[in-house]
């Protein structure tokens, strides 16, 4: 089927970033976490602060049960699924039925990890769906530049929450680099001076790196149509 | 038989730009049995005029499409048509002419002054339903919309052609007739005006409950249907936030 | 049938798995539920099969033949075989089909007919769907999670497999596609049968597109793509014909295609069902289709219609209003469960108000006897229970008129309710056919 629509490539493209936002969210805060078990303080203040999202969570707990679970928190993982889940069911013939029941699938999971009292194993199955999700696409979207369309939200939004937690710069730039590759076969339009910007800075040396919030507005700022 | 030079032209203006605009157009005389159109010309500005289509009734519809932005739309159409009287043998009516429209649809007041009325399948009981019409209503511009039923301007007591026409229509179904509404022009300048038909014996009779008497050659016929709902001059919509001014200028002269 | 008992769970997880969903609103918000699904087949042996089949397609030719003489030549009319007051009066016939003939000639392309069984075996129509029929969908996907869950059930019995519905759905709209792409148009995803129009999109192979997806040029209609404006050749709408085409119908409609009714009548695009079937479909002319049967292909009708009474003729009023008691009345203009009164649950009060209503407005109500349908099995919290059911067939008008050899099949979760409508909550089965 080559027929795609303008307002499906958005949709396909946000279906990759919240599904991104969800996956690469769900493994930082984990990493947090795990160095709480070993004493450190889990400092989710410094996260929402990295992360650029208003931090009114009173303490950890609280901070777990929002974050994660609270849909009417539009920082939230839930909030982010929710919206993958909107743009994925729009686009079930694009996807196919097999693809889509993986979002399905997450949706489930996240539910059950909101009930469970120790949710890590439930939210183990929500990062399982998403990685089932991309294999998916590769077995069952017929078109090419779909599947690069999904790539390219998924690869922006690793490159944002990258930046934004700091990761080291080589891993930001091997990033970027994917994200260009991908977005030239995804024929979506790049504003190329954002794009080289962020190859040199990245590129350059530590000393030279522009701050976070400046790397991430170039970000934002790639894509002319989106 | 008259002859009749028309010219009819609707400008609506635009507070902000449009665009994306779908409209289907009634704005040239119908040419059928009791008028022919001699020569005329259509415009519509900006975009390109479609081939003509015809809605069900018979009417000419233009589905137009624009897709570039506008400020302002123009369209209408002159020439020469020439009317005869009315009563020309004419082609049996859609069945569905006897049944009520969106807009003509009886309730309780037309049920009851309908019940009081004299019965006659006669032109004089149509004459005097016109007459009836005509006292029921007090004209009154402004005081009903265009989608006004003949139900509520009866209750209301007031109105403009439209109301006139579809309380008389919706009586004379109620009595068992086959009734059209008709959207036109006649002699004079000013806007469009309405009155309706009644089929009888083989022809087309008019009735203006507006102006309490029969039609006749001046009346010049654009559109039919079972009420107002089923010929507006204009339906569409268009992309844009705009609020719209609409002028309407017409004139007819017997040539 | 002991394996799909056991197999219940895993279905339904499965069934949740692909979202076989349906929308409703409660208090004004859009919420989606899934459609409960009972795990006993309905069960259809080939003789019987056979007998619906011919039924079938015979009274689809005819109201396929009624349409387009009730739009054209209007000979039933003038032969007195179908009063005016019935094919003309109602919402569903539009003038603006009149004196023109839709792509193939074609009307009803896919026709949901509702069906129940007496307990004597015998199949009484209830009710033709001739605009927007819906359900296919669960019963195909049931399907095929079933036969994934439960094989041994599918090998065991010789059932006809139904899983071509996508490919019948796309004969049907390249029979009268004009030049150009399919289109399923959907009013959104919070329509009620989203799920279906998805589905059904990715099984036919056509695109899934909604009202900013489509627009009209020059009376024609184009698809917003990547690639620019495609012509459309076939349109299956999947919304009603007052929001179809805002410069035509309401004009307040946001979720239609403006224009597209110019290009209908040019000739440009076939409109899949067509515009205007409301006019064959309503409760007051179901009471014709018999007639219809025998008038146009000479042929007695194979399918009966339940015992039907019109208050418009005199001799029914009389009976309606002495019988009304053991009757079921309903209102012509509702859909959809509503508007449908079982004289014996009313008090004696209710009564005499229903024969003041028939009375004053015969037009608006059918009457007919209360039909003993057999009940089905079904699992209830473990144990079998017994319910009402009934089934939408689907007949689909291509080159040639066909009957999906399966079909939905609707029952009521209450034990003594005889409505069946998902939006009133009630469950579905699969419905074998068998091959023998």
């Amino acid at each position: 089927m080559g027929t795609i629509g303008l307002s499906r490539t958005n949709r396909l493209f946000w279906l990759g970033r919240y599904l991104e936002r969800v996956y690469t969210t769900l493994k930082a805060t984990r990493i947090m976490f795990d160095a709480e078990t070993d004493g450190a303080e889990a400092d989710y203040k410094d996260y929402c602060r990295r992360m650029g999202i208003a931090c009114h969570y009173e303490n950890t707990a609280a901070f777990i049960r929002s974050y994660y679970f609270n849909a009417e928190n539009a920082d939230s993982v839930a909030a982010s699924l929710a919206h993958a889940y909107d743009n994925a069911i729009v686009l079930r013939e694009t996807l196919s039925s097999d693809t889509l029941a993986y979002v399905q699938m997450a949706v489930t999971a996240m539910e059950l990890a909101a009930k469970s009292s120790g949710p890590a194993v439930e939210l183990q199955w929500v990062l399982d769906d998403i990685m089932a999700f991309r294999g998916s696409c590769e077995e069952n979207i017929e078109e090419e530049i779909n599947r690069n369309i999904i790539k390219s939200g998924a690869s922006l939004e690793r490159v944002d929450i990258f930046l934004r937690l700091g990761y080291l710069q080589e891993q930001c730039l091997k990033e970027v680099r994917h994200l260009a590759s991908r977005l030239k076969k995804a024929q979506l339009a790049v504003n190329e001076n954002n794009m080289q910007f962020l190859l040199n800075s990245l590129a350059g040396s530590p000393e030279n790196l522009p701050p976070a919030p400046v790397l991430t507005a170039a970000v934002e700022g790639l894509l002319v149509n989106i | 038989m008259k002859r009749l030079r028309f010219a009819f032209i609707t400008t609506v203006q635009y507070s902000q730009p449009v665009h994306g605009h779908q409209l289907a157009l009634r704005c040239v005389p119908l040419n059928d049995a009791g008028q022919h159109l001699e020569t005329y010309t259509v415009k519509i500005m900006p975009g390109r005029l479609p081939a003509p289509q015809n809605d069900g009734f018979g009417n000419t519809v233009f589905w137009c499409s624009i897709g570039s932005e506008h400020n302002v739309l123009r369209y209408g159409s002159r020439g020469i048509a020439r009317v005869e009287e009315p009563g020309q043998p004419a082609p049996p009516p859609n069945p569905c002419l006897r049944f009520a429209g969106f807009r003509t649809k009886p309730g309780k007041i037309l049920t009851q002054v309908s019940s009081a009325m004299a019965r006659g399948k006669t032109l004089a009981a149509l004459d005097a339903l016109c007459h009836a019409v005509h006292s029921l209503l007090r004209y009154q511009p402004g005081a009903t919309g265009i989608y006004t039923t003949a139900e509520e301007a009866l209750a209301g007591g007031r109105g403009v052609c439209q109301d006139y026409a579809h309380v008389f229509i919706a009586l004379a179904r109620l009595a068992g007739w086959h009734a059209r509404y008709c959207m036109g022009l006649t002699v004079g300048e000013g806007a469009t005006h309405a009155w309706a038909e009644i089929y009888y014996e083989g022809a087309w009779h008019g009735f203006d409950p507006t102006r309490d008497c029969r039609t006749d050659a001046s009346y010049l016929r654009f559109a039919t249907g079972r009420d107002a709902a089923d010929c507006p001059v204009e339906q569409g919509t268009f992309y844009g936030l705009a609020d719209q001014t609409q002028t309407v200028f017409m004139r007819v002269k017997e040539i | 049938m002991q394996e799909l008992i056991a197999h219940q769970e895993t279905i339904n997880r499965q069934l949740a798995r692909y979202g076989v969903k349906f929308g409703i609103y409660k208090n004004g918000e859009f919420k989606e539920r899934l459609f409960p699904f009972d795990p006993l087949p309905r069960v259809i042996p080939a003789a019987e099969f056979a007998v619906l089949d011919k039924g079938l397609c015979q009274r689809v030719m005819a109201l396929n033949m009624f349409l387009k003489d009730l739009y054209g030549d209007k000979k039933i009319i003038s032969d007195g075989v179908v009063p005016e007051d019935f094919a003309f009066a109602g919402s569903g016939y539009l003038p603006v089909c009149e004196g023109f003939t839709p792509p193939k000639g074609i009307y009803s392309h896919i026709s949901g007919i509702d069906l129940v069984e007496g307990r004597d075996g015998s199949w009484f129509v209830l009710e033709d769907n001739l605009r927007i029929p819906s359900g296919a969908s669960y019963p195909l996907i049931a399907r095929r999670l079933c036969r994934r869950c439960s094989p041994e059930s599918f090998r065991q019995h010789n059932i006809v497999d139904n899983r071509n519905y996508g490919a019948l759905l796309r004969e049907v709209m390249n029979n009268v596609n004009t030049g150009g792409i399919n289109v399923i148009f959907t009013p959104g995803r919070y329509n009620a049968a989203y799920f279906e129009h998805s589905y059904l999109a990715e099984l036919s192979g056509a695109v899934l597109a909604e009202s900013g997806d489509l627009f009209v040029e020059d009376n024609k209609v184009y698809y917003r793509s990547e690639k620019g404006a495609e012509r459309v050749g076939a349109i299956y709408r999947r919304i009603s014909d007052e929001y179809l085409d805002p410069t035509t119908f309401l004009p307040e409609s946001l979720i239609g295609i403006p224009g597209v009714m110019g290009a209908y009548r040019t000739g440009n695009v076939a409109i899949i069902n067509a515009p205007g079937n409301g006019a064959a479909d309503d409760k007051g002319i179901y009471y014709f289709v018999p007639k219809m049967v025998r008038y146009y292909l000479g042929e007695e009708p194979v399918l009966h219609n339940a015992p039907t009474y019109l208050p418009f003729y005199k001799e029914d009023l009389d009976y309606t209003l002495a019988n009304l008691n053991k009757l079921v009345v309903k209102d012509v203009a509702e859909a959809g469960g509503y508007g449908v009164v079982f004289g014996r649950e009313l008090t004696q009060e209710k009564l005499a108000e229903l024969a003041g209503m028939i009375k004053r407005e015969p037009r608006r109500f059918i009457a007919q006897e209360v039909i003993d349908f057999k009940d089905l099995p079904v699992m209830e919290n473990g144990v079998q229970a017994e319910r009402k059911a009934d089934l939408r067939a689907f007949v689909l008008t291509g080159a040639e008129t066909k009957v999906w050899p399966s079909g939905l099949t609707r029952f009521s979760r209450e034990p003594d309710s005889f409505v069946v409508n998902s939006s009133q909550g009630g469950g579905f089965k699969d419905t074998w056919v068998l091959s023998d």
